[in-house]
Order: C-alpha cells, then sequence, then structure tokens
C-alpha cells in the first residue's frame, strides 16, 4: 500500500493511537487503586502532622490515624485525645493567590492555641508562595497562641518572631500575597470552630 | 545520513552540542523544579527516559510513518511515553509528583525530543537513536542537577533533603526564587562557552 | 473547588505577579531565539496572546464538557496538545484567507507557536488549579499579555547590549539569560501589589 495514500494515513494514525490508548487505559488502571490509596495517605499523615505526630512510614500512618481518629468527617470538625489533651482537628480550604489551598488546623478545645497545621495542596508559585509547604513555615504555628481577632502573618518586618503568645507568625518572603492568603483562611477556620463550639 | 559512533554521539551530546548550553533547547520544563534537587533528578530521568524511548520507537517506526503526518505521529509517541512517566510517579512516588505538577506533562513540549526525534532517530538505527536520546538527556541532566546543586545548596542549606549546613548559615533566599535559575543558567553557559573557545585556540 | 478568585486579579496577576515566563519558566525556547529583533517580537507576543486566549478557553471546555464527564482525564496531556494543534492549523488558515497583510505579521510565526511549552503549560495549570470558564479565558489572556511584555522589553535591552563590550563567552544567550534573571527580579517586586479576596 502507498505510504503517503490517504488511506493509509488514516489506518496507521489509528492504529498508532489505539496501541497507545489501550496500554495507557492498562496503566492507568493497574494504578488506580494505589493512586486512592495514596490520597488517603496524604489525608492521614496531614491530620496526624497538624497533631504533632508525624509518621513516615504509610501503613504505620494509616494505623495511627485510625486510632486516634475515630470516624473522620472530611468537611467537619473533628474531636480527639492526644496527650491527654482534647484537640479539634479540622481540614480547611480557601483561596490562595493561584488557586485553592487545602490544609488541617489543629486547635486545643479552648480554642486559645493552635497544636498545629498542615498543608495537603495548593496552587501557589513554587519557591515563593510555594513555601508555605515548608516545615519552618508550619512549624511556626505550633503552640502559638489565638489573640481575639485570630493570628496575625507578619509581613515586611526582619529578623525572627519566636514569641508563641503574640499570635503573630513570620509571613514568606517575597510572598505576601500567599502570606495573607494564609492569615485570612486561617483566621476564617478559627473564626467558624468558635461558631462551632459556642453551639 | 551517516550512522555516528556511539562514543561521538557521546560527546557531542554531552558536551559540544549540549542541549542546553550549545543548543539552548529545552529549558523550560525543568527550570522550575531546579530550586529542589531530589525532584530535579527525578525530572531528568523521566526526560532521558522519555527522549530515549521516544527516539528508539521513532526510529522503529520510520519506514511506516507517512510524511504528512509526521510531527504529529512524533508528538504522540512523546506524548505517550509522559503519560506513561505521569501514571508511574501518580502511583509511586506521589509527594514527588505533588511537587512537580505541571512540569511532568510538559516533557512533552520540551523542544529537545522533538529535536532528536526529527535530526536524529527519523535517520538512524533504532539502538544508536536510543544512545543518542540517552545522552542527549545526560547531557541536560548534567546541566541542571548542577543548577539545582547551586540552588538548593545555598538556598536552603540542604542536598536532597539532608542538612550540610547547620543551622549558623544564613539561606540565600535568592537561590530559592526563579531569578536564580536565570543568573546560573547564564553563568554555566558562559563558562562552558569559554572554556570551549580556550580549547580551539589552543 | 473551583477558587473564588476574580478573573480580573487573575489578568493582572499572569502579567505581573507571576508571570508566565519570569517566574514560571514557560515559553523559553522561542523567546530567547526571536528576541533579538523587536518587531518578530512583537508578532511573535501577538500570536502567542490570541493562541492562548483562545486555547484556553477551548481546552476548558473540552476538558469540562468531554474529559471530565466521560473519565478521560488520563488523556488530558494528548488531548490537549491536539487541541493546541488544531486550533493553530485553523487559525493559520483563517487568518491567510482573511487577511493577507495580517498573515504576514501574524501568521508565520504560529507554527512556532505550537510547541511553545507556554500554551500546553497554561492549559495544565488551568486544569489543576480548577478554574472556570471566565477565570481560564482571563488567565490565557494575562499569560499570553505578560509573555508579550516580557519579550517586548527583553528584545529592547537586547538592542543595547548588542552594543556593549559582553565578553566572548558571554555573548549570545549566555548574556540573555542573565538579562532575563534581572527581569524577573524586578518583576518579583510587583508582589506587593494585589490585595486577596
Amino acid at each position: 500500500m502507498n505510504k503517503e495514500s490517504f488511506l493509509y494515513v488514516v489506518i496507521f494514525t489509528f492504529i498508532v493511537a489505539f496501541v497507545f490508548v489501550f496500554i495507557i487505559a492498562l496503566a492507568d488502571g493497574a494504578t488506580a487503586e494505589r493512586v486512592a490509596r495514596n490520597r488517603e495517605l496524604v489525608t492521614a499523615q496531614a491530620f496526624l502532622n497538624s497533631i504533632g505526630k508525624s509518621e513516615e512510614d504509610g501503613l504505620k500512618a494509616l494505623d495511627e490515624f485510625n486510632t486516634i481518629f475515630k470516624d473522620v468527617d472530611a468537611e467537619g470538625v473533628n474531636r480527639a485525645v492526644v496527650n491527654g489533651r482534647d484537640v479539634i482537628v479540622k481540614q480547611f480550604q480557601g483561596n490562595g493567590l493561584w488557586g485553592t489551598i487545602t490544609g488541617v488546623l489543629a486547635v486545643d478545645s479552648s480554642l486559645s492555641q493552635i497544636i498545629g497545621l498542615d498543608v495537603i495542596s495548593h496552587s501557589e508559585t513554587p519557591g515563593l508562595g510555594g513555601r508555605i509547604e515548608e516545615d519552618w513555615f508550619k512549624d511556626q504555628f505550633r503552640g502559638e497562641q489565638i489573640g481575639p481577632d485570630g493570628i496575625t502573618v507578619r509581613k515586611g518586618e526582619g529578623g525572627v518572631d519566636d514569641d508563641k503568645a503574640n499570635s503573630i507568625v513570620d509571613g514568606i518572603t517575597g510572598a505576601s500575597l500567599t502570606s495573607d492568603a494564609m492569615e485570612v483562611i486561617i483566621n476564617n477556620e478559627i473564626e467558624y470552630l468558635r461558631q462551632e463550639v459556642a453551639k | 545520513m551517516s550512522s555516528e559512533t556511539p562514543a561521538a554521539v557521546l560527546k557531542k551530546n554531552l558536551w559540544t552540542d549540549n542541549p542546553i548550553f550549545v543548543q539552548i533547547l529545552g529549558i523550560c520544563s525543568t527550570l522550575a523544579v531546579t530550586n529542589n534537587l531530589t525532584n530535579t533528578l527525578i525530572m531528568t530521568v523521566a526526560v532521558i527516559f522519555v527522549t530515549g524511548l521516544s527516539n528508539t520507537t521513532v526510529s522503529l517506526l520510520k519506514t511506516l510513518i507517512p510524511r504528512k503526518v509526521r510531527m504529529i505521529v512524533q508528538t504522540l509517541i512523546i506524548a505517550f511515553y509522559v503519560i506513561i512517566v505521569d501514571i508511574a510517579l501518580r502511583a509511586y512516588m506521589p509527594e514527588i509528583s505533588k511537587a512537580l505538577g505541571p512540569y511532568v506533562g510538559l516533557i512533552i513540549t520540551n523542544c529537545i525530543i522533538m529535536g532528536r526525534a526529527e535530526a536524529f532517530a527519523q535517520s538512524n538505527p533504532p539502538v544508536l537513536a536510543l544512545w543518542d536520546g540517552i545522552t542527549s538527556g545526560a547531557g541536560y541532566m548534567g546541566v541542571l542537577v548542577l543548577i539545582a546543586i547551586i540552588r538548593e545548596l545555598l538556598g536552603a542549606g540542604s542536598l536532597m533533603g539532608y542538612q550540610i549546613f547547620g543551622e549558623g548559615f544564613t539561606t540565600w533566599t535568592i537561590m530559592v526564587m526563579p531569578p536564580s535559575a536565570f543568573f546560573l543558567l547564564g553563568s554555566i553557559i558562559w563558562a562552558a562557552k569559554t572554556i570551549m573557545f580556550k580549547k580551539e585556540e589552543a | 473547588m473551583t477558587p473564588q478568585i476574580n478573573p480580573l486579579v487573575i489578568l493582572f496577576a499572569s502579567v505581573f505577579t507571576s508571570n508566565i515566563l519570569l517566574t514560571n519558566f514557560l515559553g523559553m525556547c522561542s523567546f530567547i531565539s526571536i528576541s533579538k529583533d523587536m518587531k518578530s517580537s512583537n508578532g511573535l507576543g501577538l500570536a502567542v496572546t490570541v493562541v492562548l486566549t483562545i486555547t484556553t478557553a477551548i481546552n476548558w471546555a473540552v476538558m469540562n464538557y468531554v474529559l471530565i464527564p466521560l473519565d478521560l482525564m488520563v488523556y488530558r496531556y494528548i488531548v490537549f496538545i491536539i487541541v493546541i494543534a488544531a486550533t493553530v492549523q485553523m487559525l493559520e488558515m483563517i487568518i491567510d484567507r482573511v487577511s493577507p497583510a495580517l498573515y504576514m505579521s501574524l501568521g508565520i510565526f504560529l507554527p512556532l507557536i505550537t510547541v511553545n511549552c507556554a500554551i500546553l503549560g497554561v492549559a495544565l495549570f488551568m486544569q489543576i488549579r480548577n478554574y472556570n470558564f471566565l477565570q481560564s479565558v482571563f488567565f490565557g489572556l494575562g499569560s499570553g499579555l505578560g509573555w508579550w511584555l516580557a519579550i517586548m522589553a527583553l528584545s529592547a535591552i537586547n538592542k543595547k547590549v548588542a552594543r556593549a563590550p559582553v565578553p566572548g563567552g558571554l555573548q549570545g544567550p549566555g548574556i540573555t539569560l542573565i538579562t532575563i534573571g534581572f527581569m524577573a527580579l524586578a518583576f518579583v517586586g510587583f508582589s506587593g501589589m494585589l490585595n486577596v479576596q
């Protein structure tokens, strides 16, 4: 058959496309279960990170997660007891600069202190806003007192804020918008929890 | 086109015709992740994989591909291997897959891969095409890994997550931000070209 | 979840604070080679903007009305690229037929754009961030304008640099990249401009 004939072109492209699509579908199907498990794992690890119990190993993480949190409501308020303290853990979602920032916030049940937080996903600029997922940024929130207006993420000041009682954490250099977004999201979450707890 | 020796191909792709500092190709997709060495390594290994295999496939099919749809078929082949890489990463290395984000998909538009398919795979036997793909990818990897080492070391004091510099080290924030990648790449090109000129004069 | 971000904010941000090229490193290959000449830079910038706006819109539609309902998202890379190639091809034919003058200033750059990583990149970013239609269009438009702005600035600077005593090894791509680095650094200064809602 003439290689340049219209019929050949159509048949060839069709066969090539078919073979590729077939193999991709196979690969996708074979890994689907694993991908779903990975997603569960990410949520479990984020919850654990927020209460300060980091666990690298996947199986152990899922185990610990299920032990500490009996019935997890992804959208709602979850209570648990960690190291003898009552804590409230909730997944949050809000507008970053570019897309949705999803994470987990853990506070003590009197809503006076942040136990910790973790970031599950975001679409912020890598190297700038994307640094919210770096440990130094997240660790700032551990043990930070919650003020009457919530938390302030400060920008544009030099030096490091070490004071846990002043409800202030440092923003990210060059990413003031994402830092602002985090402040808004966290304070919205705290406000929501205050209303929920008051009920 | 003539068949070159594997050794000649290696030298060309790693140095004299290096995809990055000589041909200035394909920087888009990986520069963004060079702030982290682990991510860069995974990305460049993925590029080597895709370039090698798509080169081989194009070479194997070259007598069958009609001229009219040559570019489209090549793009399909490249896209196919990239999707496989993406699926593998999502399943077995989910954190890295998240960190790399859309940049894995952008390997498809990486000019190096299309360039090698056109320039080499279309007129060379499959095994040599595979070698050409791998070595081009290696030339690419070398430069980007160098940039990543500098950026992560100076920007975070660590390499692949392991702290190298202690607490007292003040990190160079510029290294974490995008402009540093441009500066470093420009400097590497400068250094490489200067060395090449000197060799010619010698 | 579609983020509640005003499309105009997205437009502004993608031009300045998160420029597709200076911050996200997309669209570099043709950028570096074409930026020597201001007229072609202008033409290419216009072409990129037009293609980005149209293809992002079409890709959004294909994604939401075909890929997601039929659970074919795993093929999105292939589908997006085909959409981009087809759109560019059709644009070229339409422009050639409608206005040969426009074709001379814009159309000849179109084949170059199909493999421009910025086009596919914007489509992928749009998919990851779950933008709605209006946000996607403004994102495409803004990214194009940002790219256009960057390439015009670069070609203007290149004209001056061409007359400066640049050392041998640095000439050409070397100094161009360092120039781009300075531009990127300058654009970081824009990052305080917007307010998050």
